[in-house]
């Protein structure tokens, strides 16, 4: 109970002028001051006794001088008023502290010295309590000792502050200041050696009480007095420091060198791994626990590098080992630990890539023999280890940005440079197959997946996309099964098929995509054209006896090549000239190409047992309807009405023959032949077939490898233009730019569609400055000039 | 210059111009005449048009002591600027020989080591380089054809690049079937500063296509000599 306020008044009256020697005053107070540091309770009219004994001295005691000095305090005293501001500047008030001050200190370290000798042989656990005990005694009755100073602070004690005076300070930090260079000076080894074993023992598994070890930490901290600035708030942690937290710190860099370098010896990493986290976590707890705040960052330190960072090497060599056994949960582990260490996750980092390259590169070599021609497994493998190491990036190297990376690398070599891209000899294969699976996908077929599915399935596929390198190959072959698709009427669905449209359009921008949305534009044009066309005959009564429709495709944005020689059947002439009257009628300016070679229809048979319905292609029906004259033909009888080129009439011809149909003496349909001109082919007409609806307009095998092969060629052809309109778009804009720079635009402005190489490249700048389109700068051997 | 294939030659021997009488000794040391130089010319010229045709630029050579093929005729020409090869213009002539202050055959043959000597200069060695190929190409054309390009080649850079012979090695193999002006100058500037084992060559660098295959096709045909020299 210290008295925050004190009755002057009362105190005053008690004393009068007489003058009072230190002397005198100081056996009662030094009494006093005993008794508080005995611990022995104090009332609090004896608290106020020595406080005045403190308040008299500062303010009686004369040195000599001071007349004025001793009546200006009895004005004060008349007038009743408390000042606070009576310090005066009177030369004698000036040494009226100093003895009392020397006094006070010589007491404290008489005290402490009594004390050290009762303490400096105890060791361990006892010196602990000791200490603790004594310190926490000293420092409740330092605190009272410095509320009965409370004058001498407040006056002479700052001003010698103001003037500068080092040494002098207020009297609780002097009990301080004393107990350090004392008893702390003496003891503190001791001290801190008890500590540490404390901990020591704490860390192998014994409970121990940490209220001893809080209260040395607490000491130390409060004896960190900031020396130039006594009065200055908070402590500097200078003593903890040295005489603690350097050796703490020490001492637990080797503790855990020893315990985990013998662990590690008989025990896997993997139960390391655990240990390690489990210590971690304990010395975090043991900071806020006992230890004070500012070491939790260094500890941290201390740990990491001798738990972790020294081992990095074998936790290296053991990831491997986790990703080839797919130890999910240890691995999210030594990713938590590892990060702690900076650049430790590098390596980590690069194994990840390297082994997801590797598992890929293995899975499709696997199934390499089948997948060459079956899309969906070489699709579905991709994903499958996709999706994998995708999962295990998100849970147990949670979703870090580096690992994402290293997937995304690792797929991005896999996918586009693997078997089967090597047995294909190109690695615009990918691509190719990644497209010929949505055909699959969008195609009508008997196994058609649900909508919600289908949308799933598609958004997988745009995963795959995304890492392949050549763009445009995807883009080529997808526009040409999706022309296909469309005018067949084989889209399983209009909506998928937009979908799909909508999200390449996303991936790869508008021009990417601008025909695709055009043929679909021209399907529904041509759906409304029929309906007028159908309307238009009724209206002119006009029965043309045969169901015709036709699609009108804008000639731009449809894969398809300009038709072949061909005369029409005379049986559809009739449709032909309507339409073409009716169209021009429309839109008189345009002209009509038609595509024989995709059209298709239906034959109604009379001819045999059944009466079957045919579905087949134009060309296969010019070739059928001449049996409606006659049953044997040769091949060159069917070549002059068809008008039909002989290669294409051979393909078409053997297609009938396989079906049984046609035949021909001495050839047996199933076989590839190459026909003569004067071989009769003639009408089956025992032909029979289990089903009613026969579907004869399969493409031959044959026919689609060499039209992939096609499309590969023309690729190569196209990106060459392609490259070369970037350099000049790129050239006339810059006007001047050095070889290097050029080579890094043009692949940048393409990397969404392909990689060009630089051989290519190059080659297109050699096309260029040979068309004038470029030239070099003389002088400047690797800079070009743009041509207008 | 390497002569025309279309061209004849003429083989009987023409009698002896009047060219020597010109120049006597007296005016070999007097100053240049523009008149005297215009007779000169017309001594060779035996065109309609007014200009030296092929006939009168053989006299010439022989006059002057060297076979129309040797190099000192391209240095003449490229003094004279001229187009055509084969052919000289008045205009040109006098160009020509306004530049060398010659206007007699004893005051260009004076000349002829300080011709040959230009030579070594790289300015206007390589300027003469590059005016060969616009001369010796045929109207309308843009590229050299290979034998043209390789005997003009030979003339201006045998000698000159230690990689000559196996450059036309290389290319008489190759699938080029001509030079264009781009890989023509380019020939060159990498006779000047590309190192005899290529060491210093970047074949993503701006060079044309043409050398970048010579560069592999060098260095393939490095490594089978090689194994060869080791099999022996």
């Amino acid at each position: 109970m210290l008295p925050s306020k004190v009755d002057w008044g009362a105190a005053a009256h008690g004393h009068g002028l007489k003058s009072i020697s230190l002397d005198q005053m100081w056996d009662d107070l030094r009494a006093g001051i005993e008794n508080v540091y005995q611990q022995r309770n104090m009332p609090k009219a004896r608290y106020i006794e020595l406080y005045t004994h403190v308040y008299n001295y500062c303010t009686n005691v004369t040195q000599g001088t001071s007349g004025s000095h001793v009546s200006l305090h009895s004005s004060a005293r008349t007038s009743g008023t408390r000042s606070k501001k009576n310090q005066t500047q009177s030369p004698g008030a000036q040494f009226v502290g100093l003895e009392l001050y020397k006094r006070l200190r010589e007491f404290l370290k008489s005290y402490l010295a009594d004390l050290l000798r009762d303490g400096k042989d105890l060791m361990g656990e006892d010196v602990l309590e000791f200490y603790t005990k004594q310190w926490e005694n000293y420092q409740f009755s330092s605190k009272v000792l410095n509320g009965v100073c409370d004058y001498l602070n407040r006056h002479w004690v700052k001003r010698e502050c103001d003037e500068g005076r080092k040494g002098i300070y207020e009297i609780y930090s002097l009990a301080l200041v004393t107990w350090r260079d004392n008893l702390f000076g003496d003891l503190n080894t001791q001290v801190t050696n008890a500590v540490l074993r404390l901990i020591e023992r704490e860390r192998k598994g014994e409970t121990i009480n940490t209220r001893l070890v809080s209260g040395v930490i607490n000491c130390y901290v409060e004896l960190g007095l900031n020396e130039e600035e006594p009065n200055a708030k908070g402590p500097t942690l200078g003593v903890y420091k040295k005489a603690f937290e350097n050796s703490f710190l020490e001492d637990t860099e080797s503790f855990y060198t020893r315990e985990s370098c013998e662990f590690l010896r008989q025990n896997p990493v993997t139960e390391y791994m655990k240990k390690a986290e489990t210590r971690l976590l304990e010395e975090q707890r043991r900071v806020r626990v006992y230890l004070h705040e500012s070491t939790q960052d260094q500890l941290a330190k201390v740990c990491e590098k001798v738990l972790i960072e020294r081992h990095l090497e074998i936790f290296h060599s053991e990831f491997q080992n986790l990703l080839d056994n797919d130890k999910n949960e240890d691995l999210g582990r030594m990713y938590q630990l590892v990060s702690h260490i900076v650049e430790g996750l590098g390596k980590l980092k690069t194994l990840l890539e390297s082994h997801i390259c590797s598992q890929g590169l293995t899975a499709i070599e696997k199934c390499g023999d089948t997948a060459v021609n079956d899309p969906k497994i070489y699709v579905q493998t991709i994903l499958d280890i996709h999706k994998k190491y995708n999962a295990l990036v998100m849970t147990a190297f949670c979703n870090d940005s580096g690992f994402v990376e290293s997937l995304d690398k690792a797929c991005r070599k896999f996918i586009n440079n693997n078997a089967v891209t090597k047995a294909a000899n190109m690695s615009s294969k990918s691509p190719e197959l990644l497209a010929r699976y949505c055909d699959l996908l969008l195609k009508k077929s008997s196994k058609n997946p649900e909508e919600a599915e289908l949308e799933d399935t598609l958004n997988q596929v745009m995963i795959v996309f995304k890492y392949i390198e050549d763009k445009d190959v995807f883009q080529k072959f997808y526009s040409k099964m999706l022309a296909k698709r469309l005018v067949q009427h084989m889209s399983t669905s209009d909506d998928a098929e937009a979908s799909m449209i909508s999200k390449l359009k996303q991936a790869c921008g508008f021009e990417y995509t601008s025909k695709l949305q055009r043929m679909f534009q021209d399907v529904g044009v041509s759906k409304d054209l029929n309906e007028h066309f159908k309307k238009h005959l009724n209206g002119t009564n006009d029965n043309l006896e045969i169901d015709f429709s036709i699609q009108v495709l804008s000639s731009g944005s449809w894969p398809f090549q300009q038709s072949t020689s061909f005369i029409l059947p005379i049986e559809l002439e009739r449709s032909f000239q309507r339409f073409t009257s009716f169209y021009s009628g429309q839109h008189s300016g345009r002209k009509l190409n038609w595509l024989y070679q995709m059209s298709k229809g239906e034959l109604a048979t009379n001819c045999f047992k059944n009466r079957y319905t045919l579905q087949a292609s134009t060309f296969q029906m010019a070739i059928l309807l001449q049996y409606n004259q006659g049953e044997n033909f040769t091949v060159q009888q069917l070549q002059e009405s068809t008008q039909l080129d002989m290669d294409i009439l051979q393909q078409v011809l053997q297609i009938l023959l396989k079906t049984k149909l046609l035949v021909s003496e001495g050839i047996d349909g199933d076989s590839v032949v190459i026909l003569h001109p004067n071989d009769v082919v003639s009408l089956y007409l025992q032909y029979k077939n289990k089903k009613l609806r026969v579907n004869i307009n399969v493409p031959m095998k044959a026919e689609v490898k060499q039209e992939q092969e096609e499309t590969h060629k023309n690729i190569e052809e196209d990106r060459k233009l392609v490259i070369q309109a970037a350099i000049v778009r790129i050239m006339k804009m810059r006007k001047t730019l050095k070889h290097q720079q050029l080579l890094v635009e043009v692949i940048n402005q393409l990397s969404q569609r392909f990689k060009p190489k630089v051989p290519v490249i190059k080659k297109c700048i050699d096309i260029l400055i040979e068309k004038e389109y470029l030239e070099r700068v003389e002088g400047q051997k690797d800079t070009y000039n743009y041509l207008a | 210059m390497p002569p025309r294939k279309k061209r004849t030659y003429a083989t009987e021997n023409e009698p002896e111009t009047s060219s020597k009488r010109l120049c006597s000794k007296k005016s070999a040391d007097s100053g240049f005449s523009v008149k005297r130089c215009t007779t000169w010319f017309n001594n060779y010229c035996a065109e309609n048009d007014g200009s030296i045709g092929p006939d009168g630029i053989e006299r010439f050579c022989k006059d002057l002591g060297v076979e129309p093929e040797n190099i000192i005729m391209l240095v003449l020409a490229y003094r004279m600027d001229a187009k055509d090869m084969g052919y000289f213009t008045l205009n040109e002539w006098i160009k020509g020989m306004t530049y060398l202050q010659c206007d007699c055959i004893e005051k260009l043959n004076n000349k002829f080591d300080l011709l040959n000597a230009s030579l070594s200069d790289p300015v206007t060695f390589k300027n003469v380089y590059r005016f060969a190929f616009d001369f010796s190409l045929e109207n309308g054309n843009r590229s050299l054809d290979k034998p043209t390009a390789i005997a003009l080649m030979t003339l201006l850079l045998d000698g000159r690049w230690s990689l000559f012979n196996e450059f036309v090695q290389f290319l008489e193999q190759s699938k080029f079937r001509g030079i264009n002006k781009d890989q023509w100058y380019n020939v060159y500037e990498f006779s000047r500063h590309i190192l005899p084992d290529l060491s210093n060559y970047d074949e993503d660098g701006a060079w044309p296509v043409l050398l970048d295959e010579f560069v592999e096709w060098y260095q393939q045909h490095l490594s089978k000599t090689s194994e060869v020299g080791v099999s022996i």
